[in-house]
């Protein structure tokens, strides 16, 4: 079996994230801030933990500002639903997933508008666009780091810059770059940090979590209210953080193997996986370049983008293709729209979609080669080969 | 730290949420001042969490080491 399909989500997963979730269920299991018994104490030590490690990795000054939600989706309604309101503003791209994209849409059918600033053939995007759609009405920037579809990065240290100048806070996607590509909120002017903790931060599926900034943090109204173990004296919902934004009991053991897929990614380096991702990119890039027939979507550099790479094969559907794959070698990678319909449209991918492969720490070149090897195989039955 | 009561008694630092005291627990920790988590005083909050307790006389000490911290402290009381 070969995994392609990190970007949706990662796999396998360090041993020690499965053990640390073991170990939280059979040793600690108690609910993190309900009652003052040592169990309780043990499991929100653990809690805490991770949101020091989520803050360190991100560059952000105050853990207790790191929300934990159950995915990116999550995070990213909070951001937009706690702070768009009808008349408001929001500038965001044709790039994004449907995670920012729906909820907006959403929105704009409350009184919101919505500019979505177009990208060029690779979805790359030039800041200089986003400068031209700010309006004095608008009250936030939201983009994604990196495309799901084509891995292409976005500048966001030049956005965030232009957007802090204006005194609209940012808010940024990391769902396909948390623990792959470095980030920091300070010198890149993110005031909202939405990330996933399934993805290149390791940890299980059901985590993820909203680095909340300074200058929206008394801004944001929760999405959900209810129990969180404190001012239990009012049916008033707390206004501090975390508690705000974290009403009712928190699924604990995800934030427990997510410390340890963490630990791993702070062990190996975001920059060293970076680097051994983007030396997989450029060699799954020059093998794809070479196949008559593929054509590649996106920047086509690994500088430029993240292991993410999405391409097509001349006379066959991308379906027929991730089939082939599957059948001929085992390769599990994903084919079709992504969850990102208006990326694709700018791709001019839409509606057939791409065949996506998304690399992980833990993919090897030969793996690659062997894909590539399906895939000239493929090419050289032509049209109506028998799949 | 230890249960019998020191000179001077014990005193209490309440947070707004318990995530707030076990930032507080690393900080007195890597200070080397004595402490422990313990459940909310039914007679200071109603809150269902823990709050940490520490030696009365170092107050002072305690009090800088959170002064700066952004822990969310509601309170420090004698117990």
């Amino acid at each position: 079996m070969t995994y392609f399909d990190n970007a949706a989500t990662s796999w396998p997963k360090p041993e020690a994230v499965p053990a640390a979730m073991t170990r939280f269920l059979r040793e600690v299991g108690a609910n993190p801030g309900r009652s003052g018994h040592a169990l309780s104490i043990e499991a929100g030590r653990v809690v805490y933990d991770v949101r020091e490690r989520v803050a360190r990795l991100f560059g952000h000054p105050d853990p207790l500002s790191v929300v934990f939600t159950k995915n990116a989706t999550e995070p990213l309604n909070i951001a937009l639903q706690g702070l768009l309101a009808p008349g408001d503003h929001v500038v965001t791209s044709v790039m994004e997933h449907n995670s920012v994209l729906r909820p907006l849409r959403y929105l704009e059918s409350r009184g919101v508008a919505v500019t979505r600033v177009a990208c060029a053939a690779d979805g790359t995007l030039d800041p200089a666009d986003v400068a031209r759609a700010l309006a004095p009405k608008t009250r936030l920037v939201v983009l994604s780091h990196a495309s799901n579809v084509v891995g292409t990065l976005c500048p966001l240290a030049e956005v965030g810059r232009l957007a802090e100048e204006r005194g609209v806070p940012f808010c940024v996607d990391a769902a396909q770059t948390a623990g792959a590509v470095p980030l920091d909120m300070r010198s890149m002017h993110i005031d909202l940090l939405a990330f996933t903790g399934h993805k290149s931060l390791y940890g299980p599926q059901g985590t993820g979590g909203l680095c909340v900034g300074e200058r929206v943090r008394d801004k944001l109204r929760p999405l959900a209210y209810g129990g969180t173990g404190s001012a239990s004296d009012s049916d008033v919902h707390p206004d501090f953080l975390p508690d705000r934004l974290e009403a009712g009991t928190l699924n604990a053991v995800g934030p427990a193997g997510l410390g340890a897929g963490l630990a791993f990614v702070e062990a190996r380096g975001v920059a060293a996986i970076r680097a051994h991702e983007a030396m997989l990119t450029a060699r799954l890039l020059d093998g794809l370049q070479a196949i008559p027939g593929v054509r590649i979507l996106g920047p086509g550099d690994a500088a430029r983008q993240t292991a993410v790479v999405s391409f097509n094969l001349d006379g066959r559907s991308c379906s027929e293709v991730a089939s082939a794959l599957e059948e001929r070698a085992g390769i599990c990678c994903r084919a079709g729209l992504q969850c990102a319909p208006l990326a694709h449209r700018q791709l001019g991918t839409f509606p057939e979609g791409t065949v996506r492969f998304s690399l992980g720490a833990f993919n090897r070149e030969e793996e690659l080669d062997t894909a590539l090897a399906v895939l000239r195989e493929l090419a050289g039955e032509g049209k109506g080969g028998s799949l | 730290m230890s249960t019998s009561e020191p000179e001077g008694g014990f005193g209490v630092v309440l947070f707004h949420s318990v995530q707030g005291a076990l930032g507080a627990e690393k900080l007195l920790l890597a200070a080397g001042v004595a402490h422990k988590l313990i459940t909310v005083p039914r007679h200071l909050s109603s809150d269902c969490g823990f709050c940490l307790r520490f030696a009365w006389g170092d107050r002072e000490r305690v009090e800088r080491l959170l002064g700066t911290a952004k822990l969310g402290v509601e309170r420090i009381e004698a117990l």
